[in-house]
């Protein structure tokens, strides 16, 4: 015991021991500062109702309430669709959406198609608002009334249907669902598209080409400029009536196709946060891959030129191989900077964006905790985000060694 | 080698103790204060105000810090967590109720006098009151109508209403609005809603519509929940008649420069508060009126209150913080500050002599607003960021085209949640 100490402490090993905690420690104190005590924390609070402004927090009973509420999700049948389906919702049925069109009537001759004295006027609308597509939709404000009383606490999440049967999705935060299914719908394309467009750019501007250091720098600046400001200026651009992006496809296609409206409709504000992002953040592994790229011994490919290899057969089995640690870093950050979304949504779609679909888990945590001021729930939900990074990053490494186990 | 030794000793003894010598020097107490970084003139006002006050004062010294606007509220509340408020505290109107409950704030019931009292302006009075206790005074009301331009709108042929007993009902303000529309320009668009704006604008600006209409944000009797009165028929159907003026393109969700868009004549209605009076009058002139908030159908609504200061209970010299909040209730320092950002004077004496606010006057509209009842408080409950964050969004997807009921049912949702989370 003591010739370890005197091994550890004292003499040359000694020395360097205490050097080693001289550099190292300014980056362990941070970490423990700013990283597993804010953690520890955090899960201290997830199971408390603390808020943000002063009044004082209780532990809950039980403790995991805030996770219950969180993590409870279910599905449960809808009632088949009746014969008729009224306009206007009831607390717990079937109604039908309303068209553009229908509802445009409704205000130019603001008529109520339910008032049986606006007779003519009614019959105007209701032929209008029978055209157009039909869009049905379930409310359940009261799910007592139909027998579901023990989900009362729930919210619908989605709505689905096959085999002529009508399904819902509940949960009693559905938000937080649809977060996290954002996160992974984000993740699973930005990841893949991103490393591959890298990988391609750092090819190019490999290449002895003129004034390869300007493209180098052109593809690298979007990366030192702060994502706020980014976003700022991308959000002018997707601008449905005057933005830069909507002008160049009127223009491009002759005015054939109209443009999109961006970050206004459901199907389109998550791939324009994804199209945004990838340009913004293409560059940084572009210069990873450059530098594993310059890493790679010419006298590989002079040899496989000798043997008559081409210039895909040397890609394939020089390039990438050669590349396979640059790859795994670079696959590794981009999935976590992909489930760290938050600056480009939140300066974009401060809202959540149309349907909710560009809400992020963080997002919504600080949303929750900070404009809320709800820190405890808040916490609850950092600490299953963090989880499901861990659980994502483990799957990822398991992965990774079973590739290297092959080879 | 010593003596070296002793200057620089002496030397760091000296640059700490200067701060503190510099702080002693008039003999004043400080009194921190914080305030929301809004408009150019109003910061600028205020700015001018705690110098007199500084210059002034014998015992006190006001010290200001400037906080960005954006996340006001959310900064506020982190400083109440960390027990670091200022003396001297800036908060919006709603704001007290949530800021009462959770004690940050003492009672002004004992420092303001009946006499300053009588000269202030009712509305604020109301505000300011949570359980029969005074909180906070402002030294302005807000004022929210429909900015018009006046040619285009006497070229589309439409009737300008005088006061607020012959406004326009609902049917006259959508031929009003159909009318327009053949008169504004290419790219513009008849009606703006400030839809570049986010948090506070929303429950402010469309709550009162939703009232208007029949429904509103909270069951004002309970103040338990909102449901089936931000979700009913009657909030349904102001949903629908909202999303209609989207789809129409009378008005735009993604506007670029609203403001640019009214003062340039491509707009010819601007849905907007009192601050934007010195920027559309210096555009318009004549031409710039005020339209009263249309009856929508159950009477005509609007908002009204604006920021106020209070004490806060982290505050060591309570005197200093109201000798501060009394000076700013002065007649002289509250015409400095409405003559800047163009808001209801708070005094009834500047008030009365304000002829931007006597019969005829450009904004007279929003004092007969706020005398004849139109203007109502907006709810008194410490769920407020609730409400908040509820209407935005569902302001937000309406305006985008989704399903109105399905949207008022989630701003529902987040709204009972907050309240739930109070009562926890």
């Amino acid at each position: 015991m003591h010739a370890l100490f005197e091994r550890t402490f004292r003499g040359r090993q000694g020395r360097e021991f205490w050097t080693a905690m001289l550099m190292g420690g300014p980056a362990f104190l941070m970490l423990v500062l700013f990283m597993i005590w804010p953690f520890i924390r955090g899960i201290d609070l997830s199971t408390t109702n603390q808020r943000f402004d002063g009044s004082v927090a209780t532990r809950l009973d039980p403790w995991y309430r805030n996770f219950d509420q969180v993590l409870s999700v279910n599905a449960i049948k809808l009632p088949d669709l009746p014969d008729v389906v009224p306009y206007r919702a009831p607390a717990v049925g079937w109604y039908r959406e309303r068209t553009p069109a229908c509802n445009q009537c409704q205000s130019n001759f603001s008529c109520d198609i339910t008032d049986p004295d606006d007779a003519v006027c009614a019959e105007n609308c209701a032929q209008i608002c029978e055209r157009g597509d039909l869009i049905f939709r379930w409310r359940g404000r009261n799910l007592d009334e139909i027998g579901l009383g023990e989900y009362s606490e729930y919210e619908i999440a989605r709505q689905v249907s096959f085999g002529g049967n009508h399904y819902a999705i509940i949960a009693k935060d559905p938000l937080f669902w649809k977060g996290l299914l954002n996160n992974f719908y984000f993740a699973l394309v930005v990841v893949p598209v991103q490393t591959g467009l890298a990988l391609l750019l750092a090819i190019v501007v490999n290449q002895k080409l003129p004034y390869r250091n300007v493209f180098r720098t052109m593809y690298f600046s979007p990366v030192v400029t702060a994502m706020v400001i980014i976003a700022v200026v991308w959000k002018f651009l997707y601008n449905p009536d005057f933005g830069l992006i909507n002008e160049m496809i009127q223009f491009v296609t002759f005015g054939q196709v109209e443009g999109f409206r961006w970050l206004q409709s459901p199907d389109m504000a998550m791939p324009a946060i994804m199209i945004m992002s990838i340009w913004q953040g293409v560059g940084f592994q572009m210069i990873i891959f450059l530098a594993g790229l310059q890493d790679i011994p010419e006298d590989l490919y002079e040899a496989s030129s000798i043997d008559g290899a081409n210039i895909w057969q040397q890609f394939r089995f020089i390039t990438l191989p050669m590349l396979r640690n640059t790859m795994i870093f670079v696959v590794l950050t981009t999935t976590i900077l992909a489930f760290r979304l938050f600056d480009q949504v939140n300066v974009m779609t401060p809202d959540g964006g149309p349907n909710e679909s560009t809400a992020t888990m963080v997002w919504y945590a600080i949303r929750r905790g900070w404009t809320q001021s709800e820190v405890g729930y808040a916490s609850a939900i950092s600490v299953v985000f963090v989880v499901i990074v861990l659980i994502v990053s483990l799957i990822q490494r398991t992965v990774v060694k079973s590739e290297s186990a092959i080879e | 080698m010593k003596s070296v030794k002793l200057f620089v000793f002496v030397v760091l003894v000296l640059a700490l103790a200067m701060p503190m010598t510099a702080l002693a020097q008039d003999g004043k107490q400080q009194v921190t204060l914080w305030f929301h970084s809004g408009q150019g003139s109003e910061r600028d006002a205020l700015g001018e105000l705690i110098d007199q006050f500084n210059a002034e004062s014998m015992e006190y010294e006001i010290v200001p810090v400037e906080v960005p606007e954006g996340s006001y509220a959310e900064q506020v509340k982190a400083a109440a967590l960390a027990g670091d408020l200022p003396c001297v505290l800036d908060f919006d109107g709603p704001f007290v109720y949530d800021y009462v409950f959770s004690g940050d704030l003492i009672p002004l019931d004992d420092y303001a006098s009946e006499e300053l009292l009588a000269d202030v302006l009712p509305s604020i009075i109301d505000q300011g009151t949570v359980d029969g206790q005074l909180w906070s005074l402002g030294q302005f009301d807000s004022g929210l109508a429909l900015w018009g331009n006046k040619a285009m709108l006497e070229e589309a042929g439409v009737r300008i209403p005088e006061g607020i007993d012959d406004t326009w009902t609902l049917d006259e303000f959508n031929s009003a609005i159909e009318a327009l529309a053949g008169v504004v320009p290419e790219g513009g668009y008849v009606l703006d809603l400030q839809f570049q704006l986010t948090g506070e604008w929303f429950s402010y600006a469309f709550g009162p519509w939703v009232q208007s209409f029949g429904g509103d944000v909270i069951d004002r009797e309970t103040m338990e929940t909102a449901e089936g009165v931000l979700n009913g028929p009657e909030a349904v159907a102001f949903g629908e008649w909202f999303q209609s003026l989207f789809e129409q393109g009378y008005t735009t969700a993604t506007p670029v420069d609203p403001i640019a868009d009214f003062t340039e004549g491509r707009v010819a209605l601007s849905y907007v508060g009192h601050w934007m009076y010195n920027t559309y009058k210096d555009a318009l002139g004549d031409d710039l009126v005020l339209i009263p908030q249309p009856d929508l159908g159950a009477g005509a609504v609007t908002g009204m209150g604006s920021w106020n200061w209070g004490i806060t209970s982290n505050c060591d010299v309570p005197e200093g913080a109201w000798a501060f909040i009394e000076f700013m209730m002065q007649p002289a320092s509250i015409k400095l500050m409405t003559d800047a950002n163009g808001a209801v004077p708070a005094s009834l004496t500047v008030l009365e002599q304000d002829e931007r606010y006597a019969e005829g006057g450009d904004m007279y509209i929003y004092s007969q607003q706020l005398s004849g009842g139109v203007a109502l408080p907006r709810p008194a409950t410490a769920a407020y960021a609730g409400i908040q964050t509820g209407m935005e969004d569902a302001m937000n997807a309406i305006a985008r085209g989704e399903d109105v009921q399905a949207s008022l049912d989630a701003a529902v949702d987040t709204i009972d949640s907050a309240i739930e989370n109070l009562a926890q």
